[in-house]
C-alpha cells in the first residue's frame, strides 16, 4: 500500500506541475525544484483531505515540503486514522 | 474565407479574457502554434470599455494594480515587451471611503495611509500599522489562511466595528462577498495587489490592455478567432484532443485552455460519459460568484468636485453582512455599498454594486426603479450631477451574462469562499488530461492581477510539458 501512495502523490503532482512521474524524486523541494507556488501548496494539502478522506492541520502544512515529506505526511494520517477505526 | 487553420494549432484558448491573452502570449513566445476563440467582437472579457454618445466608459474592470518593480502586472509587461507600448499612470489617493462619519483616503504612499486611518481611529493606531505591516510585509507562506475568514484576520487586529466595516467595503464590491464570507486569502491578496500597489489606469482607457496583450499575441504568431463561439471540447479517453466551434466546426489540437465559466465546461461541453459522476456531483455543489449592477451615466459638463479616476466608495452601513444578505434576498435597492467613479473625460460615470442574479423578467420590471434609486443615491454624494445627466443605460446581471456566458453573471469565477479555496482536478489542472484552465475560473485569485498570473502560471505548465514531450 505504501508504494501506491508515493505513486498517487507523484502522479497528482506530475499532473499540477507539468513534469513526468519519473522525474519526480522524493529529495524535490515542491516551491523551488516543482515550481509549485504558495497557493498550490494549499491545493496539495486539499487534493490530500479529499483523496484519502484525513485533515491536514495547520501545523503540519509546513510537513508539504519535499515530495518525500508529503509521501510521509499522507502515510502518517492514514495510519492515523486507521489506529482510530 | 476562415482564417482557421484546420490542422495547425498545438494550443486552442477558449475566451480572450485576460487570462486566456496572457496565457496565449507566453505559449505563442514559446513557439506554440495558439488559437484563442472569443466569441465577442474585442477581447478583454469584463476588462473591457464602450464608447457611445461622445461618453467613453470602462464596462466592468475600470483600475489595475500589482505595477511596483516585482508586481504581476509589471514582468508580463516586460516580458512581453509592452512596456512602451501602454502608457499607465498612477492617481491618488486611489481610493477614498465615504460613511456618514467618516471620509479616508488610500494613497500610493503607505504611511500616508496609515497615519490618515491612525488619525480617524486613534485608540486602533498600534494595529493599523500591524495590520498594515503584514499586508506588505513580503512572507509568501498563506497556508495559515486556508480556513479563514477575512471576518477571523479583522478580529485578530481590530475591535472598532466601524473600522472592520470601511476595510471591508472594498473587498466585499471588489471580490462579491461579504467580511464573514470571503476567504482571508482573498481579500489579503486584494489588499496586497489592488490598495498597496493599486489606482493604475491605462491611456486610452481600460480596454488598452487587452488590446495589446491582443496584437502581441498576433505578433507572436497567434490566431485570435473573434466572434466565433465554442460548442464543444472533444475528450476521448480522459484526454482532450480538440474543440469544435459555431462557425468553424471542429479544430484539433494537443492542449485545450479554458478561460470561460467552469461549469458550463465541464457539465455542457464535454461529453457526460467522459466525466465521472462524482465530478458531476461536485460541480454542481460549488457555489458562483455574485454578479454585478452597472450604472453609466453621462454629464452635459465636467465634474469639479470630484477628481477623475479615482475610487469613490459609499458605505451606508457599518453592518455588512446584513446589508449583503438583505440585498441578495429582497433587491439591490436595500444594499448600502457601491462604488462610484468618475471617467478620465470627467463626464462618464460608472457606478456599481452586487447583485445577485433573478429572472430576466424582474429586471425587465424593476431595472428603471433601481436605476433612479441608484442615481439619487449618487447626487447625495456628488451633487453637482444634478440635472447634468443626459445619458444613462445600466448593466444587470443578465448583461454580464451576455457578454461572458459566465453562469449567473457570475463576476469573479467560483464564489471566493474559503471552503472552495482549492478545487483539485478543476483547477488550473483539471482531472482530463491536456485540458487546462486559466483565468477566474481556474482558482481563488483576485482581479486582474491574479488572472494574468494564471494566465502566465498556466502556460509555464503547458509549455513544460510540451518540452518533455519533444525531448
Amino acid at each position: 500500500m505504501g508504494n501506491e501512495i508515493d505513486k498517487e502523490i507523484i502522479s497528482m503532482l506530475s499532473t499540477m506541475t507539468g513534469f513526468e512521474p519519473d522525474e519526480i524524486k522524493p529529495e524535490m523541494n515542491i516551491i523551488k525544484d516543482l515550481g509549485v507556488d504558495s497557493l498550490k501548496v494549499i491545493e496539495i494539502a486539499t487534493a490530500i483531505e479529499q483523496k484519502y478522506k484525513v485533515t491536514v492541520k495547520e501545523s503540519q502544512m509546513a510537513k508539504i515540503r519535499t515530495v518525500g515529506e508529503s509521501i510521509e505526511l499522507v502515510k502518517e494520517l492514514l495510519k492515523k486514522k486507521q489506529k482510530k477505526s | 474565407m476562415s482564417k482557421v487553420n484546420h490542422d495547425k494549432y498545438d494550443v486552442v484558448i477558449l475566451g480572450a479574457g485576460m487570462g486566456g491573452l496572457v496565457c496565449g502570449c507566453y505559449l505563442a513566445k514559446a513557439g506554440m502554434k495558439v488559437l484563442i476563440v472569443e466569441k465577442n467582437t474585442r477581447p478583454g472579457g469584463y476588462c473591457m470599455s464602450f464608447a457611445v454618445n461622445g461618453f467613453y466608459f470602462d464596462a466592468c474592470v475600470h483600475s489595475l494594480g500589482s505595477l511596483r518593480k516585482g508586481g504581476v502586472l509589471r514582468e508580463i509587461l516586460q516580458e512581453l515587451n509592452l512596456s512602451k507600448r501602454i502608457s499607465i499612470k498612477r492617481y491618488s489617493p486611489s481610493d477614498t471611503v465615504v460613511t456618514k462619519d467618516y471620509k479616508i483616503n488610500f494613497w500610493n504612499e503607505l504611511d500616508k495611509t496609515v497615519k490618515e486611518f491612525s488619525r480617524n481611529f486613534p485608540k486602533e493606531q498600534e494595529n493599523i500599522k500591524r495590520f498594515f505591516e503584514y499586508l506588505d510585509s513580503n512572507q509568501k507562506n498563506y497556508t495559515i489562511l486556508r480556513k479563514r475568514t477575512f471576518q477571523d484576520i479583522l478580529d485578530h487586529y481590530f475591535r472598532d466595528n466601524q473600522l472592520k466595516a470601511i476595510l471591508s467595503i472594498l473587498v466585499l464590491v471588489n471580490a462579491g462577498l461579504p467580511p464573514s464570507r470571503i476567504a482571508a486569502f482573498t481579500a489579503v491578496m486584494f489588499y496586497k495587489e489592488f490598495m498597496l500597489d493599486g489606482g493604475y489606469y491605462p491611456k486610452g482607457g481600460i480596454q488598452a490592455l487587452p488590446d495589446v496583450l491582443a496584437e502581441r499575441f498576433k505578433q507572436l504568431g497567434g490566431t485570435l478567432l473573434l466572434s466565433d463561439i465554442v460548442e464543444k471540447v472533444h475528450v476521448q479517453k480522459g484526454t482532450a484532443y480538440g474543440i469544435t466551434t459555431k462557425k468553424n466546426g471542429f479544430v484539433p489540437c494537443k492542449y485545450v485552455v479554458s478561460d470561460i465559466d467552469a461549469k458550463q465546461l465541464f457539465l455542457d461541453f464535454i461529453d457526460r460519459n467522459e466525466i465521472n459522476p462524482i465530478i458531476v456531483k461536485r460541480i454542481n455543489k460549488l457555489t458562483h460568484s455574485n454578479s454585478m449592477f452597472i450604472l453609466y451615466l453621462g454629464l452635459n459638463k465636467k465634474i469639479s468636485t470630484v477628481k477623475p479616476l479615482q475610487n469613490i466608495w459609499l458605505l451606508e452601513t457599518y453592518k455588512l453582512d446584513k446589508s449583503y444578505d438583505k440585498a441578495m434576498d429582497q433587491g439591490i435597492d436595500r444594499f448600502q455599498c457601491f462604488l462610484v467613479r468618475v471617467l478620465a473625460d470627467g463626464k462618464s460615470i460608472l457606478a456599481m454594486t452586487l447583485a445577485s442574479y433573478k429572472t430576466a423578467r424582474y429586471w425587465q420590471e424593476n431595472k428603471t426603479r433601481l436605476k433612479e434609486i441608484f442615481i439619487k443615491k449618487i447626487i447625495k454624494v456628488i451633487p453637482e450631477i444634478k440635472n447634468t445627466i443626459i445619458f444613462q443605460s445600466v448593466a444587470t446581471p443578465h448583461t454580464l451574462y451576455g457578454w461572458t456566458r459566465n453562469s449567473r453573471g457570475a463576476s469573479y469565477g467560483w464564489a471566493e469562499t474559503p471552503s472552495q479555496f482549492a478545487l483539485p482536478g478543476l483547477s488550473q489542472t483539471t482531472f482530463i488530461r491536456n485540458l487546462y484552465q486559466t483565468g477566474h475560473w481556474a482558482s481563488i485569485v483576485q482581479g486582474i492581477s491574479g488572472v494574468i498570473y494564471l494566465g502566465k502560471d498556466t502556460a509555464r505548465i503547458i509549455i513544460r510539458r510540451e518540452k518533455k514531450n519533444d525531448a
